[in-house]
């Protein structure tokens, strides 16, 4: 050991900093190594990708661009990890994200693309050809895009009606309504199958 | 309650969010009448059906997630950037001095105090002052830290002030140089240890004691070149000379 030096009477301020004009500060923000949430992502957030690109699917209608969008949802909820409130439900904040970046990236965009609804719309195929499944789908694929958006969330993801109000930033009684038509949509379409009297729907 | 609010209400009982009067009303108009409840099994079968379909076609999701996996992988320093931006933090600044600087006898003396007293500083703001109430670490993390850069078993013992026991531990970061702040309690008195992996450039083996530190706190150090360790504790309260020889002793 050396011998200690400890000039008495000297603190912080003063002399003892005078002598260190030579030395060159480095500065920045101290950073406080935030806890590693990595597994704590891995194992609440990231099962949901699968209904977050069913989602980004409904919202961008073309995979590449909801890939993009679910990548960009989950690394955004990774970076705020933290800020997320453990015990309330993850699979609605991840959504709240998604459907936030997307409406952010609606409102960058210039230029809508007008879509024609004609072409657009799914036709029915033969009954007799395809699956039950697949005739539901179809069905889905004709309500409105608000009636499919509420659908999805409650009925298909299973969020609450308040996790829907959240997501899609509208009051729980429009949500309740919206989904009370959806359905009565949705079975109104199904009951030109054939299936559906049989299921009884 | 009729079956026009009943109806209102089916959505709210199909999530399971009704709860209360509410959800006690809808049972008990649901058991009298066939209709109500015809319809809420009608709506509950349309859900599965359509979650049924729906699920069947799923999108497959792994494309996806190997992206993600290799941009958490990649973006661990910008994800630290994003949690939290402290004060400017005198001791943060010190580490990389002493870090990166390849400093002269005289020059390290000047950092060994310069040091101390940002400890020092770090010490008051941190606990006397602001009392961060979320250090955020995480055990694993500084273990890891500690086994790569301080592979000694019984280094715990040897910064624990003499009565005092271990309370909390954390690892700071600035510029990618990692530092370990440990904080011992006996009774109201805090002490704290910042271990510094990589000491000064060279053989030189520093020590330092301010007697006034500031704040009406003392401060020890002791570098070599594996590494730098300052103690800081209240003024006479705390041996932290005793400690600070002890880290000399074992690097």
């Amino acid at each position: 050991m050396k011998e200690p030096f400890s000039p008495p009477g000297r603190g912080v301020n003063g002399s003892d900093l005078m002598e260190l004009d030579d030395v060159k500060f480095v500065r920045g923000p101290s950073l406080t190594m935030p806890r590693d949430w990595t597994f704590e992502f891995e194992t609440v957030a990231l099962p949901h990708a699968g209904g977050l690109l069913r989602y980004a699917l409904h919202l961008e209608g073309e995979k590449a661009r909801a890939e993009d969008l679910v990548q960009d949802t989950l690394l955004s909820a990774w970076r705020h990890f933290h800020q997320f409130e453990q015990g309330t439900n993850c699979k609605a904040w991840l959504f709240r994200i998604l459907k936030n970046l997307h409406s952010k990236q609606m409102r960058r965009m210039t230029r809508k693309t007008e879509v024609s609804l004609e072409e657009n719309e799914p036709r029915l195929a033969a009954p007799e050809r395809i699956s039950a499944n697949q005739q539901v789908r179809d069905a889905f694929a004709r309500l409105t895009p608000e009636h499919q958006e509420v659908l999805q969330l409650a009925a298909v993801e299973g969020l609450g009606i308040r996790e829907v109000a959240d997501v899609l930033q509208v009051p729980q009684g429009t949500v309740m309504s919206r989904l009370s038509r959806a359905r009565a949509s949705l079975r109104s379409v199904l009951q030109t199958r054939a299936f559906v009297r049989k299921e009884g729907l | 309650m009729n079956c026009e609010s009943v109806q209102d209400l089916l959505p709210l009982y199909l999530s399971g969010e009704l709860t209360g009067e509410g959800l006690a009303a809808v049972q008990h108009h649901i058991k009298a009448c066939e209709a109500c409840a015809q319809s809420l099994s009608a709506d509950r079968q349309l859900d599965d059906v359509l979650r049924t379909a729906m699920l069947e076609h799923s999108p497959d999701v792994s494309a996806v997630l190997q992206r993600v996996h290799g941009k958490m992988a990649t973006s661990g320093w910008k994800r630290m950037l994003h949690v939290r931006s402290l004060r400017l933090a005198a001791l943060a600044a010190m580490v990389v001095l002493v870090a990166v600087l390849g400093v002269s006898s005289f020059r390290a003396r000047q950092v060994q105090r310069t040091t101390a007293m940002a400890a020092a500083n770090d010490h008051y703001s941190d606990l006397v002052l602001l009392r961060h109430p979320d250090w955020a670490y995480q055990p694993d993390d500084v273990a890891r830290f500690m086994l790569e850069e301080f592979s000694r078993q019984d280094l715990l013992a040897v910064i624990t002030p003499q009565g005092a026991v271990f309370e909390k531990v954390r690892l700071c970061n600035l510029g990618g140089t990692q530092y370990a702040h440990f904080v011992f309690r006996t009774g109201a008195t805090e002490t704290s240890v910042f271990l510094i992996p990589n000491g000064q450039a060279g053989n030189k083996r520093e020590s330092i004691h301010l007697a006034d530190a500031g704040h009406g706190l003392e401060a020890s150090g002791f570098s070599s070149e594996h590494m730098s360790g300052v103690v800081v504790g209240g003024k006479g309260q705390v041996q932290t000379q005793e400690i600070a020889k002890r880290l000399g002793g074992m690097f």
